[in-house]
């Protein structure tokens, strides 16, 4: 799939594993003719946050999720390498908690291997 | 309480339907000698029943001013795909269908497959049970005879699994 929004130019390559001698599972494009989700083609999305007990709530306090999986977050939030993260750790003047955060991840990795 | 701050959104399903959504993170300049230029991550979810449908609220930490996200939606025998971009209070779906590149292999034995899903830790491939929607995660070894990283996933003979990978267009 070509997506073109921006300078993010990447493809995404789908496979399908399929049972023996049948097909593996059907992949389809979608679009506005026959989108499932075509009663949402554009999404309203508001401020959240998410506790360390695993609610979400919104910005009005309102508690829209429990038991959501905080620590899933905060391990990607922590692990996510893109120049918006760099920037954040700039601002709050953490570039070097974020720098040791990288070459913990490469660590982890590498123990993986063990 | 330790919190982080990010954005909400719902979708709600369609009976038979259970859609995950992936963001789509461009790696950091400095980065791209270790890592690979694209990576993917799930967002979490939680639902709710109503009446037969499925409400799923999801959330997203810390959004960039924009984000890219794959939205997969797997129905019986078939996953249909969707790309969107959040920027600020909404989500756009692309309304263009766009062709995808699609392959599909076979199993023929019955015994668990060792499947070498990546040459080295640069290609994030993620590889999905289409009946519970749950990743398969691989396992990382050192191929001795090659000298390189590679991983491994377990796979059930007879038996669909849709995997895809974000990849740059030169590749």
């Amino acid at each position: 799939m070509n997506q073109t929004s921006g300078d993010s130019k990447f493809d995404i390559v789908f496979m399908s594993f399929g049972k023996e001698k049948e097909l593996g599972i059907k992949v389809e494009a979608a679009g506005e003719k026959d989108n499932i989700l075509k009663e949402n083609m554009v999404i309203s999305v508001g401020n959240a946050e998410i506790l360390k007990n695993g609610t979400i709530k919104t910005e009005a306090g309102q508690v829209i999720a429990q038991k959501a999986n905080y620590a899933q977050v905060k391990e990607n939030n922590e692990k996510r390498m893109t120049d918006f993260a760099i920037e954040k750790a700039k601002r709050e003047g953490k570039v070097k908690e974020f720098r040791r955060e990288v070459l913990r991840k490469q660590k982890e990795d590498v123990q993986e291997l063990a | 309480m330790e919190s982080i701050q990010g954005k909400h959104f719902s979708i709600t399903d369609p009976e038979g339907v259970n859609t995950v959504i992936y963001r789509i993170n461009k790696t950091a300049k400095e980065y791209l000698a270790e890592y690979p230029k694209y990576t993917v991550e799930r967002l979490i979810s939680t639902e709710e029943l109503k009446g037969n449908l499925k409400r799923k609220t999801f959330f997203i930490d810390e959004p960039d001013y924009e984000e890219q996200l794959l939205f997969l939606s797997f129905g019986k025998e078939k996953v249909v795909v969707n790309t969107g971009i959040m920027e600020d209070d909404k989500i756009k779906i692309s309304k263009k269908p766009v062709p995808i590149k699609f392959d599909t292999l076979y199993f023929e034995k019955e015994e668990y497959k060792e499947f070498q899903y990546t040459p080295n830790l640069k290609r994030p491939i993620s590889i999905i049970d289409p009946e519970t929607t749950e990743e398969v995660k691989p396992t990382l070894y050192m191929d001795e005879k090659t000298n390189e990283v590679k991983g491994k996933c377990k796979l059930k003979p007879y038996k669909s699994y849709f995997a895809f990978e974000v990849r740059d267009k030169k590749d």
